[in-house]
C-alpha cells in the first residue's frame, strides 16, 4: 500500500474572481513536488487548504493520514509550514521565537536550531525588527526545519532573496531532502528552484491542474524544433503544442518528444533543422499558453 | 467547542505569548493608572474630574491597544501565519485570542475600577458617584467588547476603528444621559453610594449587552471559512 504524505481528492473552492474545480493532487511519503504556477494560478490557495487555513467547498483533503481541516491540530505536529507572507514578531528576538517553538514541539532539535544559525549566518539575540527580509525567511525557515517536520510545505520560500541568500536556502533545502522520510511540497514561480529541489512537478494556472509527472519524465518528454516548411506541409502535427511559423521556417514545441518525432515532422512536411530540450521555464511558458 | 477543550495546551501557549509581548505595555498603563489614582486621591472637585477624564482615557486606551495591537496587527502585520502555523485551530487561535484579551484588559480594568472605589470610599469624595463611576466605567467594557468582537471577526483595522470612534462618541452621550437621569443625579453628592432600579438595569443591560457581544462572536467565528 502506497503511504501519502498528503491527498486532496476533487477538492474545489469558489471566490468571487477566482475558482479551483476538482482539484487532485497527491505526494507520496519522501518526495518532493514542487507546485509551479504564475501569480493567481492558485498556489496559495491549494497550500492554504492543506494547511486547514482556508475551508474548500468540497472535496477531501489528508496529509499524514489525517482528514483536514478537521484533524489540522494532530497533523500540524508533523507538518511544517512556511511562506514568504510569513512574519516574525519585530519586537522580539528570534531565540524568543525559538523558545517559543520548543515549548510546543517536543522534537525541537536545539543543536540542530544552532547549527542552521550558523549556517544561515543568523544571530540568535538580534530582534526581529533589524533584520533583512533575506534574514527573515531564513529565520522562518530555521523555526520550521527545527521541529523536523516529517511533511514539509513551503509556499514561495525564495521570493524575493537575493541571488546569495537564495543559494543559501536552496542548498539547505536540498540538505534535508537527503532524509528519504521527509515529504516537501514548494511552490514557487522560479522554476530553476523546482528544477533543483523537486522529484515530481506540479502546474497549476486559474486553478486547474494542467499537468502532474516526475520530473525526469516531464522534462523528456518536452522538446523544441526548428524546421524548414515544405509547401506540402501540413497546418497541424500529432504532438505539437505549438507551431510558430515565420516564414519558411517553423519553431514547433512538443509534449510527446522521442526519437521518433523528428522522422514524424519530417513527414508532415517539416524538414527538422535543430532540435532542442526544453528547460522547466520554457514547458512551463509553453503549458500555460497553451491552455489559455 | 470540543477541539477548543482538547487543546487547551496550545491555548495556554497562545494566552502566554500575547501576555510576554504585552506586558511591557500594561505596566506602563498601570502606572499611568496609578498616577490617576493619585490625583483623584486629592479628593478635591478639580483634580477629581481631571483625574476622571483621565481615567476614561487610559481605560479607553488599553482597550484599544490591547485589540488592535494583538489581534489587528497580527494580520496586518503578517504575523497570523506563523501562529496558524502551529497545531492550533483558527478557532482555536480565535479562542485564545478572546480569552488573552478578555484577561489583559478586564484584569487591568478590574484593578483600575477598585482602585477607584477604594480612593473614593477612604477619602473625602461624596460616595454618591459610586454607581456613576461603575456604570461609565462599565458601558466602556462594553465598548471594548464590541470592538474585540470586530477585530476577532473581521481582522480589519479600519472596521476595528470605527467601532472604537463610534462607541467612544456614544460614551459622551451616554455620561450626559445618566447624569440627566433624576434618579442617578440627585443621589451624586449622597454620603453613600445609591444604587436604584434605574442603575441597576442599566448596569445588568450593559453587562448583558457585552456577554451576547462575546457569545455572538463565538458563534460567528466558527462559520468563517478563511483565516489569511
Amino acid at each position: 500500500m502506497q503511504n501519502y504524505a498528503f491527498e486532496m481528492r476533487d477538492v474545489s473552492i469558489r471566490y468571487p474572481h477566482f475558482s479551483m474545480e476538482n482539484l487532485n493532487l497527491s505526494l507520496l511519503q519522501g518526495q518532493v513536488m514542487g507546485l509551479v504556477g504564475v501569480n493567481g494560478a492558485g498556489k496559495s490557495t491549494t497550500i492554504r487548504i492543506l494547511m486547514g487555513l482556508v475551508k474548500a467547498n468540497a472535496g477531501e483533503v489528508k496529509a499524514l493520514g489525517y482528514d483536514l481541516p478537521s484533524q489540522q491540530v494532530q497533523a500540524k505536529y508533523d507538518i511544517g509550514f512556511a511562506s514568504d507572507d510569513m512574519r516574525l514578531y519585530k519586537s522580539q528576538t528570534l531565540q524568543w521565537h525559538m523558545d517559543f517553538v520548543q515549548s510546543i514541539y517536543p522534537k525541537f532539535d536545539s543543536a540542530y536550531a544552532k547549527d542552521l544559525l550558523k549556517r544561515f549566518d543568523l544571530i540568535a539575540d538580534q530582534k526581529i525588527k533589524g533584520i533583512s527580509h533575506g534574514q527573515r525567511v531564513k529565520a522562518c525557515l530555521l523555526l520550521v526545519l527545527a521541529r523536523r517536520p516529517k511533511l514539509l510545505v513551503l509556499d514561495e520560500p525564495t521570493t524575493g532573496l537575493d541571488p546569495v541568500a537564495r543559494e543559501e536556502v536552496i542548498s539547505e533545502l536540498a540538505d534535508i531532502l537527503r532524509d528519504d522520510e521527509r515529504s516537501v511540497l514548494f511552490s514557487s514561480h522560479n522554476t530553476h528552484d523546482i528544477e533543483k529541489l523537486s522529484d515530481q512537478i506540479a502546474f497549476l494556472d486559474k486553478g486547474k491542474l494542467l499537468a502532474l509527472q516526475d520530473k525526469e519524465s516531464y522534462l523528456e518528454s518536452w522538446g523544441r524544433f526548428r524546421c524548414q516548411v515544405k509547401d506540402t506541409a501540413s497546418q497541424s502535427v500529432v504532438g505539437a503544442v505549438s507551431i510558430i511559423r515565420h516564414g519558411q521556417i517553423a519553431e514547433v514545441v512538443t509534449d510527446q518528444w522521442s526519437e521518433g518525432y523528428a522522422k514524424q515532422l519530417q513527414e508532415a512536411g517539416f524538414s527538422v533543422l535543430e532540435q532542442h530540450r526544453m528547460s522547466l521555464e520554457e514547458i512551463f511558458v509553453a503549458n500555460v499558453k497553451r491552455s489559455r | 467547542m470540543t477541539t477548543t477543550i482538547h487543546n487547551s495546551q496550545m491555548i495556554k501557549h497562545l494566552v502566554m505569548k500575547d501576555w510576554a509581548l504585552m506586558k511591557k505595555s500594561i505596566a506602563a498603563y498601570m502606572l499611568a493608572g496609578i498616577v490617576t489614582l493619585g490625583i483623584m486621591g486629592m479628593a478635591t472637585a478639580i483634580t477629581f474630574n481631571i483625574a476622571a477624564i483621565l481615567m476614561i482615557t487610559l481605560l479607553i486606551v488599553i482597550g484599544a491597544r490591547s485589540a488592535i495591537e494583538s489581534i489587528v496587527n497580527e494580520k496586518k502585520e503578517q504575523t497570523l501565519p506563523f501562529i496558524l502555523s502551529l497545531p492550533v485551530t483558527p478557532q482555536d487561535y480565535a479562542f485564545a485570542k478572546l480569552l488573552s484579551n478578555l484577561v489583559l484588559y478586564f484584569v487591568p480594568w478590574l484593578i483600575l475600577v477598585l482602585g477607584m472605589l477604594v480612593i473614593i470610599v477612604s477619602t473625602p469624595i461624596y460616595n454618591g458617584v459610586i454607581p456613576l463611576v461603575i456604570l461609565v466605567s462599565a458601558y466602556i467594557l462594553a465598548a471594548y467588547c464590541c470592538y474585540l468582537a470586530t477585530a476577532l471577526l473581521t481582522y480589519s483595522e479600519g472596521f476595528t476603528i470605527s467601532v472604537m470612534i463610534v462607541t467612544n462618541l456614544l460614551l459622551n452621550g451616554f455620561i450626559i444621559l445618566i447624569m440627566r437621569l433624576p434618579e442617578l443625579n440627585q443621589t451624586f453628592e449622597a454620603a453613600t453610594a445609591s444604587w436604584n432600579a434605574t442603575s441597576l438595569l442599566i448596569l445588568a443591560a450593559l453587562i448583558t449587552f457585552s456577554a451576547a457581544i462575546l457569545l455572538l462572536t463565538g458563534i460567528l467565528q466558527k462559520r468563517l471559512t478563511s483565516f489569511l
